[in-house]
């Protein structure tokens, strides 16, 4: 009670001392605010300079948007404002008493804590603007016709996408035959053995294949397969989305591989048990719910890519079920026929990216599914 | 290692080589059989597949180039076979599991191939433009390959400008959300809703993205830049920055989000026993010990935004041209490429692009090496 007293008491002593610069203080801050704005405000607060900073920028887009020159006026006088008052109030803040800095310091805290979900959650308004697009254009679209008819000439109504739904499926699954095996095998390779050379350099090069553009890997797969067979095919298109896929089958078996307790190998292996049954048997039976999470998770990626199949599926306006021919893909379909200057097929387009919409969602909300499921950490 | 030798030795017949490269020189894959049942099969299973290739391709080439190879590394698995086998190695007690480890092996060192074939790929492909426009390809202006000249700096202004708008928008969003989901409520429903819509963000393809920007954003756009008196395309540098901001936010907001969570609790407890409020932890504590993992994961989002394709070619105008302002048409590394890339009907033209695709790797490459290098030490520490 005396200690506290006691600062009570001594309080004012300082303030006193300080309230010499006080007026001035106060009122350079305003001055600057005033002139300079938000800009202004950082000298007197800069939280609140930052804050005016990112609501001056929304009001001027907003009232530029839907109002006229005069409201952007007032808008950003209303601003100029605001900032004054905030900085005569931080300002006169610096001068209070403990008791009310600390109260300064918890509605700073409160102000702080509420931007930060404001802007965290306004991130969902385009996603649910997107999504809800696609889907009032698309879900007219898709009936029974669309999906078991190939696209009619330009002229003609109706016509459907079955080429683009059969060509992805085919290109995805033979991707997928080839970069799960392989994708697998290295990825034991890599969390059997962490401490080797190999493992290093192969760890680095997953990663920078990780990296690579799309385009980058269409254009090197243009030269190592449609080059020399002389034909844009599909086949060209699944080797290139399975280049795509092959990181993450890697780094997802890798990750979950590392996690099982190393007592799981060691009993199996003093009983007797091969190296590559325990492999079979008992790590990967273990680890599977986290693999096939990312092997479904690697097909949701690249079911989507548009890019790597430019040059070498290319796409084929007819249906086509032979894999070393140019094949249609719904991406594809999406990026042709949007760029079109026809309506017909600006609605087929909005069709297919409903169907591959639903298509990543599936494959994403299975993923959600198995790690859940399954109790995994990914 | 050294009782399976002496068991094999004694179990197993010399085999002479001589016999071996002459069976598999005259019947092949069939010959190999003589020297290592398994190499047989292998080979005549491969030997299948190219045969079944060529034919499917109609390609004498594939048949010819084919047979050569298959007829080299049959001569060679045999002499190799037979040697084991003397020896005792092996081929001459085929052991499955020393083939499952070396194919772990194998599969893994291809990784490193390809990687490696990817850069020497473009590196071959593009020597025919650097040999005839040297180092000034980079700072030429002027694209223009029905003249044959070809300048790759509007497209480099062009990436560099869309991709850095783009992070500058994202940047108070994504680290937001990593604050938001590692810092202020780690589980809940509210914060599972939040993750799982980052995640959705990242989820859904691009071309959809160019396709909603094209059809939705541009209009609006356009309507705004009548508004403020420029020349009303709606397409441009703008409109591609916006739906980039879009697209990266996951990456930076998920690596934060983690790293974020990864402070450790007795520093923010100190930092609150001392009395500060959250606020001043957040500003104090965990936005410098996250710094450089913050970073890690913009650099992240700028590989993203450089190397997207198929929502900026939507976009941007396509435009080889400098631009001359952000509502300006233009054209990106990646999006001249996947526009031109199959129309280049000369040596020097394609390989003016393929140089692009370099560049635009390397850039990609470095950049995500550093944020994979501060990631790691990062959680190391």
């Amino acid at each position: 009670m005396e200690i506290a007293n006691q600062q009570k008491q001594s309080l004012p002593h300082t303030q006193l001392n300080m309230s010499g610069g006080r007026e001035q203080d106060v009122l350079l801050k305003a001055l600057l605010a005033l002139v300079f704005g938000p800009i202004g405000l950082l000298f007197g607060s800069l939280s609140g300079g930052f804050i005016m900073i990112i609501l001056e920028i929304i009001i001027a887009i907003l009232t530029f948007t839907f109002g006229t020159l005069t409201t952007t006026f007032y808008g950003l006088a209303l601003v100029q404002l605001v900032c004054t008052i905030w900085a005569i109030y931080a300002t006169l803040n610096k001068y209070k008493t403990v008791e009310q800095r600390i109260k300064y310091r918890n509605t700073e805290s409160i102000l702080y804590k509420t931007s930060i979900v404001f802007l965290s959650f306004i991130v969902a308004v385009p996603l649910i603007i997107i999504l809800l697009y696609i889907i009032r254009q698309g879900v007219t679209q898709v009936n029974w016709h669309f999906l078991t008819n190939v696209p009619k000439p330009v002229g003609e109504t109706g016509g459907g996408i079955l080429n683009a739904l059969v060509g992805t499926l085919i290109i995805v699954a033979i991707s997928a035959i080839i970069a799960i095996p392989v994708g697998m095998m290295a990825g034991i390779y890599l969390s059997e053995n962490p401490k080797t050379r190999l493992a290093y350099w192969a760890g680095l090069c997953v990663d920078i294949l990780q990296g690579v553009p799309s385009i980058v890997v269409g254009i090197v797969v243009y030269f190592w397969v449609v080059k020399p067979l002389g034909t844009f095919s599909a086949v060209s298109g699944s080797i290139a989305l399975a280049i795509m896929m092959l990181p993450i089958v890697i780094r997802s078996t890798e990750e979950t591989l590392k996690l099982l307790p190393p007592s799981l190998k060691e009993a199996a292996l003093s009983l007797g048990v091969p190296y590559h049954r325990v492999i079979i048997k008992i790590i990967v039976p273990c680890g599977f719910a986290g693999i096939l999470s990312g092997i479904v998770l690697s097909i949701a990626r690249v079911v989507g890519e548009t890019a790597p199949l430019l040059f070498t599926a290319f796409g084929n306006p007819y249906l086509s079920a032979s894999i070393v021919k140019p094949m249609e893909s719904l991406p594809h379909l999406i990026y042709t026929y949007a760029t079109s200057p026809y309506d017909d097929w600006h609605d087929l387009a909005w069709g297919a990216s409903f169907l591959l919409l639903v298509f990543v969602l599936v494959l994403n909300i299975s993923t959600k599914l198995i790690t859940k499921r399954w109790k995994v950490q990914l | 290692m050294a009782i399976l030798n002496q068991q094999s030795l004694l179990a197993v017949k010399k085999r002479s080589p001589v016999v071996a490269v002459v069976l598999s020189l005259l019947f092949g894959s069939f010959g190999l059989f003589y020297a290592s049942v398994f190499g047989g099969i292998v080979m005549t299973v491969v030997a299948l597949l190219v045969g079944l290739l060529a034919y499917a391709f109609g390609s004498m080439l594939i048949f010819k180039i084919g047979v050569v190879a298959i007829g080299i590394s049959c001569i060679i698995w045999s002499v190799i076979a037979v040697n084991n086998s003397n020896k005792g190695f092996f081929f001459a007690q085929f052991k499955w599991e020393i083939v499952f480890r070396r194919w772990l092996r194998i599969l893994s060192a291809a990784m490193l191939l390809l990687a490696i074939g990817v850069l020497i790929t473009l590196i071959i492909n593009s020597i025919p433009s650097i040999k005839s426009l040297g180092i000034s390809y980079l700072w030429g202006k002027v694209w223009d390959p029905v003249q044959n000249i070809y300048g790759a700096y509007p497209f480099l202004i062009g990436t560099l400008l869309t991709s850095f708008i783009a992070l500058f928008i994202s940047i108070p969003f994504s680290f937001a959300i990593a604050i938001y989901l590692g810092e202020y409520s780690t589980k809940g429903w509210l914060s599972n809703l939040l993750r799982n819509t980052v995640e959705l963000i990242a989820a859904v393809p691009s071309i959809i993205y160019g396709f909603w920007g094209f059809f939705v954003l541009v209009p609006i756009i356009r309507s705004f830049e009548i508004k403020i008196h420029v020349l009303p395309y709606g397409l441009g540098i703008f409109a591609s920055s916006l739906i980039l901001a879009v697209m990266v936010i996951p990456y930076a907001a998920s690596l934060g989000a983690t790293l974020i969570r990864m402070v450790p609790a007795a520093l923010k407890e100190g930092a609150y026993g001392l009395g500060a409020t959250r606020f001043e932890v957040i500003r104090k504590v965990i936005m410098p010990y996250t710094r450089s993992g913050l970073f890690a994961g913009v650099l992240l989002s700028l590989g993203r935004a450089l190397g997207e394709t198929m929502a900026v070619t939507l976009l941007i105008g396509n435009t080889s041209a400098v631009p001359h302002s952000i509502f300006a048409l233009g054209n990106t590394m990646a999006s001249v490429i996947a526009n031109e890339f199959t129309e280049a009907d000369h040596t020097i033209y394609l390989s003016a692009l393929i140089e692009l695709g370099l560049i635009l790797f390397l850039v990609t490459v470095v950049i995500n090496y550093i944020g994979k290098r501060i990631i790691t030490r990062f959680t190391r520490n």
